[in-house]
């Protein structure tokens, strides 16, 4: 091996992702010395800002953890704090949270796959010389976020942050109208969304593998996105949602302000990838021939993929929203009293959101107000398996890159696992002895 | 303000973040301009859902002149505002973006262009005096709200001896 091949990679602040992350990787004559995903947010400690709150605070405060998956933080807290006070919602509310839930789906999948994955796919280095050379691509990418973002306001009433869902039901329902006129936009939106498909299927993935633990929900009845049991690859245990305590086994490491997870093995993947191989047969149809189109087959191995399966889960979403939505058109809506008496109790709920499978768990006191609270999110369980990528890919690939090369790779790798740092943040528990 | 069914000459519209003191000055400059006597043919709109890729896409929706009010880091006094437009408005440099969380008016309004948007653009930009979390408009802003208001009132009347209107 050539003595050139001595590189001190420091990439601080790499763009394109949520939040603050930097790589470093040194090699020596060819030789790897240390490779490094460094995290380094703040902590947000908002398990401790909600103590002291009703359980219908809480969920709208949650929702605050992340602009990106505020509906799934809502979603993930709302079944948290129901399963604490023992509230079973109705079949009405279960239907509109799915569909809720896909909304956001569809925005953050676009969001991330066309304007923060693509450019490193079509060489430039951001949204906006990429917006000079593919403008057309570019303005469907910006009118699909923008009926994604529509989706979740005509039932949350707003995009960021929604109100109109609460403990045991909704404050508002959806107006109809609103709700026929977002179907026929989703009609609309299946030509375009085959439209990016044949320009996903046009990018070059790069040519990397290593087999990992991926971590899910299932649920035997449909792909599992808004309830379910959780489910490990390796060797097909599921584990109830109660029991995220066994699949987590948070630590931490001294150059992360983010904890790591591990499960059966050194790291495990959550994600896109993850739920496609894990619940592959329960996708919808089209989904499925979308990613043989892809070029891919399941169970697949190469974490740069997790941008075709995030493709995939676009056209997932987009015709289970289209079935969902058009049962609901002619179900039509009961309004229902969404009350609950808040007292004492402790639940865990668990979602899938677009970067993974997400955790809540709350306890509340005798007077109702939440005593303790822990969010586990999808990117602080994917921070150790994309440093374990990065430690095989680096050795496996230095005899063939250059230091610029490896270092773009690096950043890709980062980006395919869509990760939302600033969230990955939440509370250390320091005990002073 | 126009009717629903006739194009404005003009849209003015409010970005801030009213939870966050004098940031959200720009929504309540527009707000309170819309419960003035309305200008014939100039809209109003309040921006404050929209994230950058949000305005980029309005701004291409709208295919019209723009101009929009927001709070901007001037090196001036509090509560002084300017009228930024054509090359001047040019000059506003988008940031280093490191995450979507940063991507703001800034990079917003060169993305709308190279995506088509072609129609005349202005920012009334307006020193804040504090951008705290939490609040809502500082005292000195809310004092400074009146003259302000005078402010956008002569901007569209500039622009609209600009546009010929």
């Amino acid at each position: 091996m050539s003595d050139s091949k001595t590189y001190k990679i420091r990439l601080e602040h790499i763009t394109r992702v949520e939040g603050h992350g930097s790589i470093r990787i040194d090699t020596k004559r060819g030789q790897v010395e240390e490779v490094r995903l460094e995290i380094i947010e703040a902590n947000r400690f908002f398990e401790n800002f909600v103590k002291g709150m009703f359980p219908h605070e809480v969920v709208q405060t949650v929702s605050r953890i992340c602009g990106i998956c505020c509906v799934g933080h809502q979603l993930a807290g709302l079944k948290a704090v129901e399963a604490a006070l023992g509230l079973t919602v109705s079949d009405q509310t279960v239907r509109l949270r799915k569909l809720f839930n896909e909304s956001q789906f569809l925005q953050s999948h676009t969001l991330h796959l066309f304007f923060l994955a693509l450019p490193d796919f079509l060489g430039v280095p951001s949204i906006l010389p990429l917006a000079q050379k593919e403008p057309e691509l570019v303005k469907r990418a910006l009118a699909l976020k923008k009926l994604a973002n529509d989706y979740t306001t005509v039932f949350g009433g707003r995009a960021l942050h929604p109100m109109a869902n609460t403990v045991n039901g909704w404050r508002r329902l959806p107006d109809l109208g609103q709700v026929e006129g977002i179907y026929q936009r989703l009609k609309g939106a299946v030509v375009e969304m085959e439209r990016m498909l044949a320009i996903v299927k046009t990018l070059k993935v790069p040519d990397y593998e290593r087999e990992t633990e991926y971590v899910s929900l299932t649920h035997p009845d449909e792909y599992a996105l808004y309830d379910g049991v959780v489910k490990s690859s390796d060797n097909g245990e599921t584990v109830p949602v109660q029991d995220y305590r066994r699949v987590t086994n948070e630590f931490t490491v001294a150059h992360s302000t983010s904890k790591w997870s591990r499960w059966h093995r050194d790291s495990y993947m959550v994600g896109a990838l993850a739920r496609v191989n894990n619940n592959f047969a329960q996708l919808h149809p089209r989904a499925r021939e979308a990613a043989a189109e892809l070029g891919f087959s399941f169970p697949c191995c190469n974490p740069y993929h997790n941008n075709s399966a995030q493709m995939v889960e676009l056209i997932h979403c987009l015709h289970n929203s289209l079935a969902g939505l058009e049962e609901l058109l002619n179900r039509g809506l009961v309004e229902e009293e969404a009350r609950y008496t808040p007292g004492a109790g402790r639940g865990c709920g668990a979602i899938e959101v677009p970067r993974g499978i997400l955790f809540h768990e709350y306890g509340f006191g005798d007077d109702g107000r939440c005593l303790d609270a822990n969010a586990i999110i999808p990117t602080s369980q994917n921070i150790n398996n994309i440093e374990q990528d990065m430690k095989a890919f680096v050795p496996a690939m230095l005899p063939a890159m250059g230091q610029e090369e490896l270092a773009l790779h690096m950043e890709m790798l980062l980006r395919a696992y869509d990760p939302c740092i600033s969230c990955s943040v939440h509370m250390l528990d320091v005990r002073f002895v | 303000m126009c009717g629903l069914s006739e194009r404005p000459w003009l849209v003015v519209a409010g970005v801030g973040n009213r939870f966050r003191t004098d940031d959200g000055v720009g929504t309540a400059l527009v707000e309170a301009w819309q419960g003035r006597k309305p200008t014939p043919g100039v809209a109003a709109e309040l921006w404050e859902e929209l994230d950058g890729a949000g305005v980029a896409q309005r701004l291409i929706e709208l295919d019209r002149p723009v101009l929009i009010v927001d709070c901007a880091e001037l090196g001036a006094a509090g509560g002084h505002c300017r009228l930024l437009g054509g090359e001047e408005l040019l000059r506003v440099v988008p940031r280093n973006v490191v995450s979507t969380h940063g991507f703001g008016l800034a990079e917003a309004l060169p993305l709308a262009r190279a995506l088509g948007f072609a129609r005349p653009l202005w920012l009334l930009a307006v020193q804040p005096f504090a951008t705290a979390v939490g609040g809502a408009l500082s005292s000195p802003m809310l004092r400074a709200l009146p003259a302000l208001g005078e402010a956008l009132a002569d901007a569209v009347a500039t622009i609209q001896g600009e546009l010929g209107h």
